[in-house]
């Protein structure tokens, strides 16, 4: 991957809520359109603050941003999904009042044309939010709260996806359909960048992740290579034996 | 629903907007009084209705100062107060000085005596089983239900009034989607402020124009709102006859002058029993 531009780049990143104490030290990161990236790491890393960041949510920085080769350090997060980078936050994603279809109105805001077909183009990808697009998003379930926030992201065609812990509080059944699912999204052209606690799972279906203890980045490999490693496997995934290391994924099965 | 609706978006509970009212029910009455028969609006009657263009011309001109009057205290005040991370209460407090400022300035330039719209006798007519209608009241009725349709065609049917309620649902995300915030509350309070001018006027059109007259109708206004759900301007709508029906229908029990105390035990009631109010929303 030495000749490809890389979609999204940080670099000498540094920064956190109050200015003065970074959350994140000196990170550096790339992320390529033909890749699921995943950030992996325990409670307290800075990775969901890394992504905060990358998306311009984060108030005090330093180091650099660009995306497609564009310097976009300072940019807005308004700005930053204008230009193709749709951000899903863990929490508080959804607009619980309004419609599925209003909810991916509002998604598609920003849209100067072709709000309608967007709007059919994405509900054709979530077939369960496809059947009720009438339907409030505070009876959705988890997962389909969660598929809609994602519906709502893809709504201004992002060349890339910011994921927060998009698994957290699911049931294993709807976790995998959800992985499923960024996967087919992926497929169409879109690089996932997303931060996971259900790590195991996750590195299944990514190509490269990144290891993140104490905001710094300790470790870069792809995904199966994290799987194998029994390094990476007993430090971080809860595997080896019992109490050893801290495991990430504490609720999904073994 | 003006109320209901600077609730639901902004997150205010805007103690001045009676006094609003009182603002709106007195720039039509400029209009309409000899001020405004100089300039040529006033007179001329439609059919058994007790005013005539004038009136229209007065409720344009009021609907137009008060969102003109929100929209300057909003710059002025909220904003400022929203930026030094003030909250619900720090809002609240503030209305209530904004509500004290207005009134005064209304007594200051009208006195406090009582008005008409026009001077006279209005004689009701019989409808279906004897029960007595002013043909103002009909008016009345009908712009009421006609603001309610246009709200509701607004909130839930154009792009903005849809960003309105995301923005009321979801600030930060609906930040996020690229809504401009700062356009729907300015958008908010010039809404708001149309209706609480179309309710004052038609206040003093079916009572009387006084300086304080929306200011005593504050309490049975947040009682409205909270029966109807807070937030909801179709609860606020059928709070407001709830509550004016309860009052008026009370009267047959206990003594006239014990009325007013009436939107209290609606308000204590509905939020020991429903807090929610009829058609609010659980969050």
């Amino acid at each position: 991957m030495s000749e490809r531009q890389p979609l999204f780049r940080v670099e000498a990143f540094s920064g956190g809520y109050v200015d003065g104490i970074d959350i994140i030290h000196d990170v550096e990161l790339d992320l390529y359109r033909d890749e699921i990236l995943t950030i992996i790491g325990p409670n307290g890393a800075g990775k969901s603050t890394l992504l905060k960041a990358i998306v311009g949510a984060l108030p005090f920085e330093r180091g650099r941003r660009s995306f497609q080769g564009t310097d976009v350090s300072g940019w807005s997060t308004p700005r930053m999904i204008e230009a193709g980078i749709g951000y899903v936050p863990q929490v508080d994603n959804v607009f619980t009042s309004m419609s599925i279809r209003e909810n991916l109105e509002m998604g598609g805001y920003m849209r100067q044309e072709g709000l309608r077909e967007r709007i059919a183009e994405v509900l054709a990808m979530f077939p369960d939010l496809e059947s009720r697009p009438g339907e409030r998003a505070s009876r959705l379930s988890g997962g389909q709260r969660q598929m809609l926030a994602m519906a709502r992201a893809l709504m201004l065609d992002p060349v890339m996806l910011c994921l927060d812990e998009p698994t957290a509080a699911l049931s294993p059944a709807a976790r995998g359909e959800l992985l499923g699912r960024i996967y087919g999204i992926h497929m169409s052209g879109v690089g996932i960048l997303m931060v996971e606690q259900n790590a195991t799972e996750a590195l299944v279906w990514s190509d490269r992740a990144v290891v993140m203890v104490d905001g710094e980045k300790v470790l870069e490999d792809s995904g199966l290579e994290m799987l194998t490693s029994s390094a990476v496997g007993q430090a971080f995934l809860g595997q080896g034996e019992e109490g050893e290391g801290f495991a990430l994924d504490e609720g999904s099965p073994p | 629903m003006g109320l209901t609706l600077v609730f639901g978006v902004l997150g205010i509970g805007d103690f001045a907007h009676g006094d609003k009212m009182g603002w709106g029910m007195f720039l039509a009455f400029f209009v309409v009084s000899a001020e405004g028969a100089n300039l040529g609006f006033a007179g001329g009657r439609f059919g058994s209705l007790s005013f005539g263009w004038g009136l229209i011309v007065g409720l344009l001109v009021a609907m137009i100062g008060v969102a003109l009057i929100s929209v300057i205290l909003e710059r002025l005040v909220f904003r400022r107060l929203r930026a030094a991370g003030g909250g619900f209460f720090v809002f609240a407090i503030a209305s209530l000085g904004i509500s004290i400022m207005l009134r005064a300035v209304i007594q200051l330039i009208w006195g406090p005596s009582n008005f008409r719209y026009t001077p006279g006798i209005h004689p009701a007519i019989e409808i279906l089983g004897g029960i007595k209608v002013k043909p103002d009241q009909f008016f009345i009725v009908g712009v009421t239900i006609l603001a309610a349709v246009l709200l509701y065609w607004l909130l839930y049917r154009t792009r903005f009034g849809k960003a309105m309620r995301a923005t009321a649902d979801n600030p930060g995300l609906a930040e996020a989607s690229g809504i401009d915030t700062n356009r729907i509350r300015i958008g908010t309070w010039i809404i708001a402020g149309f209706l609480g001018a179309l309710a004052g006027v038609m206040l003093g059109l079916q009572a009387e124009v006084r300086f304080d007259a929306g200011f005593r109708l504050l309490l049975p206004l947040f009682a409205a709102v909270i029966l109807g759900g807070i937030g909801n301007p179709w609860g606020a709508l059928i709070g407001g006859l709830g509550v004016g029906i309860a009052q008026e229908v009370s009267t047959q029990w206990i003594n006239t002058g014990l009325k007013p105390g009436i939107p209290f035990v609606i308000v204590i009631v509905v939020l020991l029993l429903r807090p929610r109010g009829l058609f609010g929303q659980v969050r």
